[in-house]
């Protein structure tokens, strides 16, 4: 792993201090990062979840997306996330069922982290 | 990499400076006023595979006379800097792992060297300053009206003379110590291009090395180019082989550079790169060209580390990833290079064209940062690396790798212009004005357009923040490219 994405994967240890998390060497100085045991809450009936996502070699100045999170996600209210933009479900990540979750930043990471983005995209679920 | 190994098996060194440094410290050298005057350089390095050590300015500290720059305490000298003033520079190369530059000036014109008392004041102090460095060169330069003289001490107590000393960035100028007077081997091949470089710029020609990154319909015809015009060394570097529809652009292809032919199994046949189609068509123009060709992606290292032995870049690729790369090697490295494309826009509903433009964008480490310009897509680069597999799935099964359309002609005009500018740049004959910036050509209405290239304050790769990578050459940050 490159020092700026091992660096980042310190930052997420520190910043979700209660997480499990495991980031696997890809090869090319990237990093697949799996993380256990992240609070969610309402509006969801799970409490917790987990998200997996790849940091590119050319991070910081590539964006970090899609996030996948765990496919049996479910809203206290019932609704559904067919229609949800940004939301698509059934995708295979890793040979797994997964809920995608596509959210683009549009600008690099030199202006945000993925200490920041990870904590952007639960916000956006949150807020759903 | 241990700094010790960067800097093993130094044979010269090479002083770079921005067109706006180096004017900025002309005019504190020389105000007029007959005296001698003084500043602190803080560099960058890069040691090249031949010996070439680039000490690459970051920053340009003017000592203030009579603050900085005080009379000499000893009775050897005329005046000497400041303890503060050195100090305050050495832990700042500590910290930020530069090269120390100790810069003052004489009035000789064409020539220039050291005098008995500055070299005794060198071997008096630099011994100490080179302890606190702990494994960093660091040099003194002296400064004629149109000469640069210098000497680099390595860790070792060793001492190269810097043989000269280049300006990039609004304009591209040398200064040596003294006037070189090379020897001229005329090839009567070039007879037509004297008449309009002279003999001695075809010299200068021979010895660049040019690279190209991306061999389809822009770098081919830029290949050809560079060729005929006589450059000298090539790294080519595209992943690509040669299909029908690249048929109609790509400069000397043929039917048999195609597909794999279905003969007997030990007769099987390979479809052409395009790196090496290029390659062909070079030494047909210019048979002693040296190349270089990497069928590779130019974000693997080894694309990478040989891009950083080029004396310019011309970037024909479309990849975000490819923009990135090139700006920050551009800026970290002080390599300037053009950004070479044509774009045809089609209405989505109707189908017709509706605006055709090609582009030719000079980027200096001075201005034209692509980043800064807003011509590199975050999002995209990310796309870039993900496989053709993954990029389909996450897209809800959407492959967005579509073909866009593209004409050779309209590759040919910005093609020309880049390669036309980049040699009136690297020869010295363009104005002093900048030659760097943007051109738009507009064919349907046979428009042309001059862009000014911003620039942020706070740009990661092009400002002076402290944080940037401006300059900072080895000992910066990795480049984006893979491990």
């Amino acid at each position: 792993m490159l020092d700026v994405v091992e660096l980042a994967v310190k930052e997420l240890k520190k910043d979700f201090p209660k997480a499990d998390i495991v980031a696997l060497d890809d090869g090319v100085g990237g990093a697949k990062v799996l993380i256990n045991n992240v609070e969610l809450g309402a509006p969801f009936t799970s409490e917790m979840t987990w998200f997996s996502f790849e940091i590119p070699f050319n991070y910081p100045s590539a964006d970090i997306y899609p996030h996948f999170t765990a496919p049996d996600l479910k809203l206290t209210d019932g609704r559904s996330f067919a229609g949800f933009a940004g939301l698509t479900m059934g995708k295979n990540h890793n040979g797994d069922d997964a809920l995608q979750i596509s959210r683009r930043i549009g600008k690099s990471a030199h202006e945000t982290n993925a200490v920041a983005k990870l904590l952007g995209v639960r916000q956006w679920l949150l807020s759903i | 990499m241990a700094l010790i190994n960067m800097i093993s098996g130094v044979k010269n060194c090479t002083i770079w400076f921005t067109s706006r440094q180096y004017d900025d410290l002309r005019k504190h050298l020389y105000p007029g006023d007959y005296d001698e005057h003084a500043a602190v350089l803080l560099a960058g390095f890069h040691k090249r595979n031949d010996g070439e050590l680039r000490l690459l300015v970051r920053e340009v500290c003017l000592a203030k006379d009579g603050v900085d720059w005080i009379p000499a305490k000893s009775g050897l000298a005329y005046r000497q800097l400041n303890a503060k003033f050195i100090h305050s520079k050495i832990d700042t190369c500590v910290d930020d792992q530069l090269v120390y530059l100790y810069v003052h000036n004489h009035f000789s014109d064409d020539e220039v060297e050291f005098s008995e008392i500055d070299l005794k004041s060198h071997a008096r102090g630099y011994s100490a300053i080179l302890d606190i460095l702990d494994g960093l060169p660091m040099g003194a330069l002296v400064f004629g009206k149109n000469s640069v003289a210098g000497n680099i001490w390595m860790p070792n107590k060793r001492i190269i003379k810097v043989s000269k000393t280049i300006v990039t960035g609004d304009r591209y100028k040398f200064y040596t110590p003294k006037p070189i007077h090379p020897k001229i081997s005329v090839d009567e091949t070039y007879n037509r291009q004297h008449l309009v470089f002279g003999v001695e710029s075809q010299q200068v020609i021979k010895k660049l090395k040019v690279g190209i990154v991306g061999l389809g319909g822009v770098g081919s015809i830029a290949a050809e180019l560079l060729g005929r015009i006589g450059i000298g060394n090539f790294l080519l570097i595209d992943p690509d082989i040669v299909e029908k529809t690249n048929l109609p652009r790509l400069i000397g292809a043929k039917v048999s550079d195609l597909s794999v032919r279905k003969l007997p199994y030990f007769w099987q046949k390979k479809p052409e790169s395009k790196v090496n189609l290029a390659k062909r068509n070079i030494l047909n123009a210019n048979s002693k060209a040296k190349i270089t060709c990497m069928k590779l992606d130019v974000c693997e290292k080894i694309a990478t580390d040989n891009l950083l032995e080029c004396d310019y870049i011309f970037l024909a690729a479309d990849s975000h990833s490819a923009k990135l790369l090139i700006n920050a090697i551009s800026h970290q490295y002080l390599i300037p290079f053009s950004q070479v494309g044509s774009k045809i826009q089609k209405s989505k509903s109707s189908g017709k064209i509706t605006d055709i433009f090609t582009t030719s964008r000079m980027v200096t480490p001075e201005t034209g940062c692509l980043l800064c310009n807003e011509f590199i897509n975050f999002s995209l680069i990310t796309d870039e690396g993900k496989s053709h597999k993954q990029r389909a799935a996450e897209n809800y099964g959407l492959d967005n790798n579509q073909d866009a359309p593209s004409v050779i002609t309209l590759n040919a005009l910005s093609t020309s212009e880049a390669v036309n500018n980049f040699l009136f740049y690297i020869l010295g004959m363009s104005e002093e004005a900048t030659p760097a910036g943007y051109k738009v050509f507009r064919p349907l209405t046979r428009e042309m357009e001059s862009q000014k290239p911003r620039s942020s304050d706070d740009c990661c790769w092009c400002s002076q923040e402290k944080s940037s990578q401006f300059a900072r050459g080895s000992l910066g940050k990795h480049l984006p490219c893979k491990q």
